[in-house]
């Protein structure tokens, strides 16, 4: 008996406690997504309601959100799913093109090139929304393809953000992958371009998927600047369409806000579990081997 | 050939979001299309009478943006010059105009108001769409506040605000900015208008709420407190007016709301968590504001919702013919009438107004209307903020000496509107 | 200290197919670009223009020239960039050097459209329904005029006194005169078209066309000339008096008649004045018109900052509680962060990935969108976390003050951005625990090293090199946190005083400068632009020191 105390004991110290502080972190992080859920799922609640959690259950509230003809919520999600991969592949290619650059090769600026992608990022941007609308008024004058209104303008707007975003990021992991690599690389003659496609690139895959996912999730979370260069309804996307449900201070409508919101954190969540594999089976095997 | 397709992968992804864009984006055709833009609520209001003018001109298509209340004048702001505005920006808050015209953002359309069109509204309704002389929209519907009473928890009309004991009372002002709007009946009641008055009775620049009247004001506030005006941001007002008295949970005390049509619905029907209603007459009165403490008559703002004319940024042209010709439709009487019918808004339009009398809760509130037009200058823009903290504040008991904050307030919001002629 | 380490990379790719692969993206490229600039050249926008192709012509050299690696990998996203970023922070630049604002939206020729907007009035007297015509012997335009006073009808030339026209000449609408008048059975009806006239439809009119017949004004009074008719409509015509008159040439307004309002007498002239006005004589203290425009004010935004009595406490006040909110944020969330990271890096932990992907959640959803959820669960009286969390009595006014006062708001505040924060910390510093190659935990753990030893010595410094940047800019996000604050409380509880500066308790610097940009009292961009560059001073500064030490950092390795 006292052996298996002992056990007990030793398990606390090794891993039971890991689970006690886990269960607790889990407990705050979830209980206001079970909250948004439990609302979602309960006709006709009110947020400042409290009521125990799932209550009622019914699907109500997701059926009506499809229902609607002014707020075309399918069309914001298609609109989101499309600006958020477009937006996430294309800054996190440029900015592991930059971080390449900053990290392994050494040239006259660099230094003071990355200080100034730093800095650049320390503008208070919110002001640059008078600036912003007016560069895509001006653009789409000319090219309507890419102006204001449209999602392809959108994407090229995050993506200008991208390199100051992404880029002092992948950075500072680039210089985690050891040097020796691309310099055994580079004896046996393989091209700069080589080595950063198939040996850097891979390396540091986990990296780079957690980057674009967290450039998706910019990109749902973004309401200011989507709400000042789309107007369109049919144009929205989820973050600035989900903001009409609770804006007019008439007519909130939590309801279909947390039926909207939870659809709308799916994409994330599934991407997420799609790539915590690709995470945890990333570097641990070949990086010095190959 | 793995690792360059990789990279082209990549690199045509970054290309194709242009080729995507020139295939998805939609460029907008502006010939024959008239923008306008409202709020969520307006839109619902005003969608289907659109529609039947739109369906009447062929011509012309009308789009309907919905864009944020509280957000659409800064948004205008930048689109218009920038030749991005709307035609039309509907459901728009009379006291808008004058920063709005200021700003460069809209159009007089006196040139296009024939003389008859002028008699066609209440007193005050088509005043309010005019600023400087010129005529910048047409009126759309009236909102006033009056005191609503549930008929069961109080059978009479209150006749002094001193009979209204702390807890009965119900009102709506955040704990930000106040809201003057809702508490300037009170504030009338001590005979201290937000701006005085010229000979003609239009309202001037200069702040008319200072002085002795201004400062008992403020030390009655701070007296009744929260314990009268309930809390900030309350957000169970409703819950509690339509709820029975229960007295051990203190829940359902309130027995009169200072509130306005828009309200209507959620009482007849409740909402959230108050599921039962009331009706009118059996179950809720609408009365005219109780008299002051020392027995002046309160008066409360007459709030117009209209159509205003945006004007559009070089280079573009505005449709106004069309523009117009929607405006004067959505504020004939056959429009007003129906928007009435379908939702309960208080026509502005004369005969659509006489045909709407019989309803009980549009003479309520034509019944308690002692109103003034809310003005309508940049001005009042300046002063709602400042104004409605020193309200909030004192209420809160923030300030030891209420009449030196009120007097500061005063001061203070003087210099400003002084600053910006 | 010489960097040694320059290395010898091969300049160029040796492989053929890597050569077409970029000749290719190269091509593809240059296609889209000169499509690009035929447009630019078609709507004749030479500056445009020629800044495309100076671009096109650099980006072909990078990437065709043998050498310069760097710039071939920085200038894709350098150019967006340069777009997007470079101009949108010289833009605020110069705005903080304007009076940009509300009163001066725009510029010049904007002000002007909207004086000359405005520049008339309406005269009491009848008013007429009209029809586009043109002569039939002469064709010159004119309006088929019916006063809707006595039905008479008339036509009218430009600047051309009205002619009556006989009854028996025209034909009536049988339409109403006025289409929303709700008498249809003893409706007025207007005149549509006339004998020797042919009727113009407004819809089927060219813009040019269109604008011809908007000009069009007919004199209705035989003894006052400068009466007129005008129609913009095209369907209603009033008598109008031109107030004021515009000479583009001396960039004069000059008034024609008094204005009923005061603001000017016939004879005055306007002109623009040095604060972005049309003034009377051009003198800063007279009349102005309404309408203005944006001009350079030199410092006077700065000055404003320094010397505003009103502006000094709050923002003394909101500085201090800035620099407080973005430090503990990166402490709180950096901390909790790591300290999952570091318990799930335990190999034998059972469920590791169900709670994993729980603690993640707060960052699958939407910030703006969790921001209103704990606005709602924060409520003082019903709110989830007093009435279920903490057993406070529902509806209790008593309960907790979440973000009803300063202090409660501030913990608030914290709390959710722990919340919002500590998943994006510990997944990067799960990423950067996981490219920590396992050799060298291998190695720790030969030598013996307990854990605590393997993660302060080995660990935590390799961890920070990767980390540290990502703390500054965490720190630089942070203070600049608009959303959190501005959905969360607004900035508020209003705390700040009766100013009139819309400050409250949670106010950072970037909210209270959104404030005094986009709400309230006339928008300020210039003084709004002003601030942002002495806050960007301000984080450059705190970071360029911290840079420094990363850089030692970075030498270790």
């Amino acid at each position: 008996m006292a052996q298996k105390k002992f056990n007990i004991f030793r398990w606390f110290l090794r891993t039971g406690w890991r689970h006690l502080v886990g269960l607790v972190v889990c407990m705050y992080a979830i209980f206001p997504i079970l909250y948004i859920l439990s609302t979602s799922l309960y006709p006709n609640n009110d947020i400042n309601d409290t009521t125990a959690l799932f209550a009622e259950i019914s699907p109500a509230n997701y059926i009506e959100l499809f229902a609607q003809d002014t707020r075309p919520f399918g069309r914001w999600y298609l609109n989101t799913v499309y600006i958020g991969v477009f937006t996430a592949l294309g800054s996190v290619f440029l900015s592991a093109l930059a971080a390449f650059a900053f990290s392994r090769l050494r040239f006259r600026g660099r230094r003071g090139g990355l200080l100034s992608l730093i800095l650049m990022q320390m503008f208070p941007s919110i002001l640059g929304l008078v600036a912003i609308f007016g560069l895509m008024s001006d653009i789409g004058q000319v090219f309507p393809q890419i102006g204001l209104n449209t999602q392809a303008g959108l994407v090229l707007v995050y993506m200008g953000g991208a390199l100051g975003a992404g880029t002092y990021l992948m950075y500072g992991f680039f210089n985690t992958v050891p040097k020796e690599i691309d310099e055994a690389a580079t004896i046996d003659g393989a091209s700069h371009a080589r080595i950063f496609f198939t040996i850097i690139l891979r390396l540091v895959a986990p990296i780079l998927a957690v980057q674009m996912l967290l450039s998706y999730i910019g990109v749902t979370s973004d309401f200011v600047l989507a709400s000042i260069l789309l107007t369109d309804p049919n144009q929205l996307t989820l973050a600035t369409g989900l903001q009409q449900f609770i804006s007019d201070p008439y007519s909130k409508d939590w309801s279909m806000f947390a039926a909207g919101a939870v659809l709308s954190a799916l994409p994330s969540l599934v991407l997420f579990l799609f790539l915590q594999k690709y995470i945890t089976s990333g570097l641990t095997g070949g990086a010095v081997k190959g | 050939m793995k690792q360059t397709t990789r990279k082209v992968v990549g690199l045509i992804a970054a290309l194709g979001v242009v080729g995507a864009g020139v295939s998805i984006g939609t460029p907008a055709s502006a010939a024959s299309t008239l923008t306008v833009w409202a709020d969520k609520g307006t839109i619902d209001t005003i969608k289907s009478r659109v529609t039947a003018w739109d369906n009447a001109n062929a011509e012309y298509t009308v789009q309907l943006v919905e864009q944020d209340f509280g957000l659409v004048r800064d948004k205008l702001k930048t689109a218009v010059p920038k030749g991005q505005g709307p035609d039309i920006l509907a459901g728009a808050a009379h006291d808008w105009i004058g920063n709005l015209v200021a700003a460069n953002v809209l159009l007089p359309i006196d040139a296009n108001l024939p003389n008859n069109f002028k008699d066609d509204f209440v007193p005050g309704a088509l005043q309010a769409m005019k600023y400087n002389g010129k005529y910048y929209g047409v009126p759309g519907w009236t909102e006033n506040i009056a005191i609503l009473r549930n008929v069961k928890k109080a059978p009479k009309p209150v006749k002094s605000v001193n009979d209204i004991k702390d807890g009965e009372l119900g009102v709506n002002y955040s704990a930000t900015t106040s809201d003057p709007y809702h508490l300037y009946p009170f504030q009338s009641m001590f005979k201290a208008p937000i701006f005085t008055t010229d000979s003609q009775g239009d309202w001037t620049n200069t702040v008319g709420m200072g002085g002795t009247n201004g400062a008992n004001f403020a030390k009655w506030l701070k007296l009744k407190g929260t314990k009268f005006f309930g809390p900030p941001a309350n957000a169970k007002i409703l819950c509690d007016f339509l709820n029975p008295i229960n007295k051990t949970k203190k829940t359902g005390l309130i027995k009169y709301w200072v509130t306005g049509a828009w309200n209507i619905n959620a009482i007849e029907n409740g909402a959230g968590a108050c599921k039962t209603g009331l009706k009118i007459g059996s179950g809720y009165a609408i009365d005219p504001f109780p008299t002051g403490p020392t027995g002046i008559k309160a008066q409360q703002f007459l709030g117009i919702r209209g159509y205003l004319m945006v004007a559009s940024g070089p280079g573009n042209t505005t449709n106004v013919t069309a523009a117009v010709d929607l405006m004067r439709f959505m504020s004939s009487e056959a429009t007003q009438f129906s928007l009435y019918d379908n939702f309960n808004k208080t026509p502005a339009n004369k005969a659509a107004l006489n045909r709407a009398k019989d309803n009980p809760v549009i003479a309520g509130f034509a019944n308690a209307a002692n109103t003034v037009p809310m003005p309508n200058s940049p001005a009042m823009d300046a002063a709602w903020t400042i104004w409605g903290k020193a309200q909030t504040r004192i209420i809160q008991g923030k300030e030891a000496k209420p009449d030196v904050a009120w007097a500061t307030m005063v001061k203070t919001l003087q210099a400003t509107i002084n600053k910006t002629k | 200290m010489a960097r040694t380490k320059v290395k010898a990379w091969k300049s160029e790719t040796p492989s053929l197919a890597g050569i077409l692969w970029k000749l290719g993206t190269l091509g593809i490229t240059d296609a889209i670009a000169v499509t690009m600039i035929m447009v630019l050249v078609a709507q004749e926008l030479w500056l445009a223009t020629a800044v495309s192709i100076v671009v096109l012509l650099v980006v072909n050299w990078i990437y065709l020239r043998k050498g310069g690696l760097p710039a071939k990998y920085l200038a894709p996203g350098v150019l967006f960039l340069i777009v997007f970023q470079v101009y949108v922070l010289l833009f605020s630049g110069y705005t903080a050097f304007t009076n940009y604002g509300s009163a001066h939206n725009g510029d010049k020729a904007l002000a002007v459209q909207t004086i000359k907007n405005a520049a008339y009035r309406t005269l009491d007297g009848e008013d007429y329904t009209i029809a586009l015509v043109k002569s039939d012997s002469t064709g010159a335009r004119g309006f088929l005029m019916t006063s809707n006073a006595d039905g008479q009808v008339y036509v009218g030339e430009d600047n051309k006194p009205k002619v009556l026209i006989p009854e028996g000449s025209y034909t009536l609408s049988p339409l109403c005169a006025d289409k929303y008048d709700e008498d249809i059975e003893n409706c007025a009806h207007a005149a549509e078209s006339a004998t020797g006239y042919t009727t113009v439809k407004p819809e089927s009119l060219s813009e040019l066309e269109k604008r011809k017949y908007s000009s069009l004004r007919v004199e209705i009074d035989p003894n006052d000339p400068t009466i007129g008719i005008k129609s913009s409509d095209f369907t209603i015509a009033l008598p109008v008096q031109d107030t004021l008159q515009y000479d583009a040439e001396a960039d004069t307004f000059t008034a024609l008649t008094n204005d009923d309002y005061g603001t000017f007498m016939a004879g005055d002239v306007f002109k623009p004045a040095s604060d972005g006005y049309f003034r009377l004589n051009g003198d800063i203290d007279s009349q102005k018109l309404d309408g203005g425009w944006r001009v350079e004010v030199g410092l006077a935004n700065f000055e404003k900052i320094f010397t505003d009595v009103q502006l000094r406490e709050p923002l003394v006040k909101v500085i201090t509680w800035t620099f407080m909110f973005a430090f503990l944020t990166v402490l709180t969330t950096f901390i909790l962060g790591l300290l999952i990271a570091f318990l799930f890096n335990h190999e034998k932990l059972k469920g590791k990935r169900i709670y994993r992907a729980v603690m993640i959640l707060p960052y699958a959803f939407p910030g703006f969108l969790s921001a209103y959820v704990w606005v709602g669960l924060l409520n003082r009286e019903n709110g989830f976390v007093n009435t279920v969390l903490l057993g406070q009595t529902p509806g209790n006014e008593g309960n907790f003050p979440w973000l009803l006062e300063e202090n409660p708001a501030r913990l608030a505040v914290l709390l959710v951005n722990l919340w919002l924060g500590f998943p994006y910390m510990f997944l990067i510093t799960t990423g950067a625990l996981q490219s920590i190659p396992s050799e060298l935990n291998e190695a720790a753990e030969i030598d013996g090293a307990s854990a605590w030893q393997n993660f302060r010595l080995i660990k935590l410094p390799l961890l920070l090199i990767s980390i540290a940047p990502l703390l500054i800019a965490s720190f630089a996000y942070n203070f600049n946190n608009f959303t959190i604050i501005y959905l969360l409380t607004k900035g508020g509880p209003n705390d700040s005083g009766i100013t009139d500066y819309d400050v409250g308790g949670t106010d950072i610097l970037i909210t209270f400068v959104y404030k005094i940009a986009f709400s309230g009292t006339g928008q300020n961009y210039g003084l709004a632009s002003a601030f942002s560059i002495l806050i960007f001073l301000v984080i450059a500064t705190i970071s360029l020191i911290s840079f420094r030490r990363t850089k030692k950092l970075e030498d270790i390795v």
